[in-house]
């Protein structure tokens, strides 16, 4: 009796906190759109940013945050946001499109070959899912193969039988290929990249103060990490040149 | 003699200055004010005249606003020098016109001048407006000028027309306006109109007049507050009736046919009424680059090419089209990066008036030169003006404007490559607008592999593996029917055992169910049906499994004993209670060698 008690009221005081933390981001968010109508974007930005350091996460938050900078022009911090955003919401056509149109307006533009269809629509099939949605599929098909199996295991109707082995060959082979959706998502995730926040940024052939200097890239410039130290990172460019970059001057997405 | 009168005539032009100049220093100024009449009707002019002997700085004069008139124009500016006996004296009068438009009692207060460094004040002056009557009166209803507004109470910058109309009920052979009339705070501009103004039969308090309008003006106010438009004055040559009385020197019917003037021409003038406008400001907050557009614009920006080599030319316009005040607008100025060099826009208009405003186009054309390859985005070019029909400001944007820049030395850009197709397509597009949260749709960031994700998979395999065993247990015990009877036997009898303590000492069931318990635990281990064995075939199938000499002794003795105990009732000398003791104890022993 005094254990439920002590539990009950546990978990009480943790939906309190969770929706008093809920409340805070909305007001917050509210705020910062209000802030955006009347183009107060800097007001806008301190309040998402609010948002963002609590840990607050949405594919609005961060879309909404890219708009106030980009209008800001600063074309690093939108393109990172919309990144982000663009991870947890792939297939919203409002954050391609902003991501795209900041891209626009960058100094730095490669010249890259163009992709065969083929790998172009696989590359872009493969991000279509988010993270979190590829999980919930995973998480579904697996109980359903589950019950599949549990079931045509004990039926005892042949032909009844015979229906339940199709289902349980067909949820099987579409668990074991989002499973291995789902492995490849979270290990392409796990290549981190980053964008240059500063105007511009000399990237050094060694990751030591004072190495020469390879190349200078500009604000938005985005680019793969290799490699990383204290305080500095390796990047590959998307045209495949590689350097060294203090931590300072980079966002992470 | 000659020579003395040149050097007289010099030293005269010489003197005057001098003299001029002295006497400006000297002289206390006279000042005086006056008007031209001491009563003046409804509808006329007069005038009122400032006066100033001795100064020779132009009096400044503020009037000050004078009931029941009008200013009509003014102030007229004249300088008069007069040299009499030697002395040169000069006197410089102000004159301002005024309307009478109310009868009654009016003052006008002592007005300031400010002559140079001083200022004085006039005296009051007093005069009386009496209300026109007979002849002028049968005039002005027969003749009459009317202002009319399209609308008296508006915004800054929203435009009025003011129609002049004339109601005549007499003939009028000319007329003529020497000019618009005043409008502080106004900006007008006269729509034009056929040389010949049309007549439209019109009826006012049932009497019939021909009408013309005469003018039409177009006018902005550019403040805010109860404006005035003065009356407009006209000079009409309209036809008079001749008075048929003595003064005529031949009072003859021949004289009085109307080619002898039984109608004459006379000029007159006419004065409209006054019109009074309300203004209202534009609502605040206003945007922080509203110019003061009202109206309905649209603004287009666009370069004549958008990839061009560094250091060469490429044209950047700029349009404004709509309609509106448009007269007193100023196109925006593009922002541009530093590294492209402007020079002086050319600017182009075409505006007329259409309708009740100005319509038409302003254009102005920059010329760029790109000094450094690359990519340049010119910021879009913004407009705010204020919707008259929504009430709203509104601010009409460009769009983004992009120049390639390349290198002049090749055909390829040196940082930069151009644009693909879908960039350029993009360009035309903006930013697309913020999101609106739902709610609680923000959450705290969370492991993507928890604690939930991880327990429904650990779930789901326990629970596979648990049917996996449940399921191979029952087909073993499916398949093999005497398995499962040898995997229940000793439950079964360990029921029986159980039944058996329950019953009463004396029972007869009591030893037939201990004796089943045995035989059918014996049976279900060792494959064979329990009920069909009898004691001795019982004891061969146990020698057959090879069970231990003792056991098999020890049950045979069991089974003879029950049988002796069940079928000769005393011969055994043992109670319920120790034959069940017995029962456990065999089938404990049993069950560890089966």
């Amino acid at each position: 009796m005094r254990l439920t008690k002590r539990t009950s009221v546990m978990l009480a005081l943790f939906m309190v906190v969770s929706v008093s933390y809920a409340i805070d981001f909305d007001n917050l968010m509210l705020s910062g759109n209000k802030y955006y109508e009347q183009g107060e974007f800097e007001l806008a930005i301190i309040n998402y940013e609010k948002v963002v350091s609590a840990e607050g996460s949405s594919a609005t938050l961060f879309y909404n945050l890219g708009c106030a900078y980009f209008n800001q022009k600063e074309y690093g911090q939108a393109i990172l946001n919309f990144e982000k955003a663009g991870e947890l919401a792939p297939r919203d056509p409002d954050i391609l499109h902003n991501l795209e149109f900041s891209k626009l307006f960058l100094k730095d533009r490669f010249e890259l070959p163009e992709a065969m269809p083929l790998v172009a629509w696989f590359t872009s099939f493969r991000q279509s899912l988010a993270l979190s949605e590829l999980r919930f599929i995973e998480i579904v098909l697996f109980i359903l193969l589950v019950i599949s199996v549990l079931l045509y295991r004990w039926q005892r109707n042949k032909s009844a039988g015979n229906a339940m082995l199709v289902m349980v060959y067909m949820t099987g082979i579409l668990f074991v290929l989002s499973a291995g959706w789902l492995w490849d998502r979270v290990l392409s995730s796990e290549e981190q990249h980053v964008v240059l926040l500063v105007n511009e940024a000399n990237i050094s052939s060694a990751p030591i103060p004072g190495s020469s200097t390879l190349f200078v890239i500009h604000e938005g410039t985005t680019a793969e990490i290799l490699d990383a130290t204290d305080a500095w990172y390796e990047i590959r460019l998307p045209d495949g040149k590689t350097g060294w970059i203090m931590h300072e001057a980079v966002g992470i997405y | 003699m000659r020579k003395i009168g040149k050097m007289g005539r010099i030293s005269k032009y010489l003197l005057l200055p001098l003299i001029l100049l002295i006497s400006s220093i000297y002289a206390q100024p006279r000042i005086s004010a006056s008007i031209d009449a001491k009563q003046v009707l409804v509808q006329d002019s007069f005038s009122w005249t400032l006066s100033v002997e001795g100064s020779e700085d132009m009096p400044q004069v503020h009037l000050p606003e004078i009931k029941k008139v009008a200013r009509l124009s003014g102030p007229m500016q004249s300088s008069n020098y007069t040299y009499v006996n030697g002395k040169m004296s000069s006197k410089k009068t102000l004159t301002y016109t005024f309307v009478a438009l109310e009868p009654g009692k009016v003052t006008i207060p002592p007005v300031q001048v400010i002559l140079g460094k001083k200022s004085y004040l006039t005296k009051a002056l007093n005069f009386v407006i009496v209300a026109a009557k007979g002849k002028t009166g049968a005039a002005s209803q027969t003749v009459f000028l009317r202002a009319i507004p399209s609308k008296t109470k508006i915004y800054i910058g929203e435009p009025i027309t003011v129609r002049y109309k004339l109601f005549t009920k007499v003939g009028v052979y000319n007329y003529q306006v020497s000019k618009l009339p005043d409008a502080v705070g106004f900006w007008a501009e006269e729509v034009p109109q056929a040389s010949q103004p049309r007549l439209v039969s019109e009826v006012v308090n049932g009497v019939r007049y021909n009408t013309a309008v005469l003018k039409t003006v177009l006018y902005y106010p550019t403040r805010s507050g109860e404006l005035i438009i003065d009356p407009l004055k006209t000079e009409l040559e309209i036809e008079v009736k001749s008075k048929q009385n003595n003064r005529r020197a031949f009072n003859d019917p021949f004289f009085n046919d109307p080619f002898f003037g039984g109608n004459r021409k006379a000029t007159r003038d006419f004065l409209s009424n006054q019109v009074k406008i309300s203004v209202t400001s534009l609502p605040d907050p206003r945007p922080a680059n509203f110019s003061g557009a009202v109206g309905k614009f649209q603004i287009r920006a666009s370069l004549d090419t958008n990839a061009v080599f560094a250091n060469d030319a490429v044209g950047l316009s700029i349009t404004l089209k709509g309609t509106g005040n448009f007269k007193s607008l100023k196109l925006p100025v593009p922002n541009l990066p530093d590294d492209i060099d402007v020079f002086k826009p050319e600017r182009s208009e075409t505006i007329k008036i259409k309708g009740k405003t100005h319509s038409g186009y302003k254009k102005s054309t920059y010329l760029l030169v790109p000094r450094e390859p690359g990519n340049v985005v010119i910021d879009p070019i913004e407009f705010t003006y204020f919707d008259l029909q929504a009430k709203k400001y509104i601010t009409k944007s460009s769009g983004w404007i992009k120049l390639s820049v390349y290198d002049a030395e090749g055909t390829q850009p040196v940082v930069t490559s151009g644009y693909s197709r879908e960039e350029v397509a993009l360009m035309q597009e903006d930013i697309r607008y913020i999101k609106s949260p739902d709610t609680h749709e923000i959450n705290r960031q969370s492991e993507i592999f928890g604690f939930l994700y991880w327990g429904i998979h650990i779930i789901g395999i326990m629970v596979l593996i648990g049917g996996f065993g449940l399921e191979y247990r029952s087909q073993q015990l499916h398949g093999n029917a005497n398995l499962r009877r040898s995997i229940k036997a000793m439950g079964k009898a360990r029921k029986k055992l159980k039944q058996a303590e329950r019953l009463a000492e004396d029972s007869p069931e009591l030893r037939a169910i201990l004796q089943q318990c045995i035989a059918g635990f014996i049976g279900a281990r060792l494959d064979a049906a329990e009920n069909a064995l009898n004691t001795s075939e019982l004891i061969e199938v146990l020698h057959k499994k090879g069970v231990a000499e003792d056991i098999i002794e020890e049950t045979d003795q069991f089974l003879e004993g029950m049988t002796l105990d069940r079928f000769a009732p005393g011969a055994v000398q043992r109670s319920a209670s120790e034959w069940i003791q017995v029962t456990r104890d065999l089938l404990q022993r049993l069950g560890r060698v089966l």
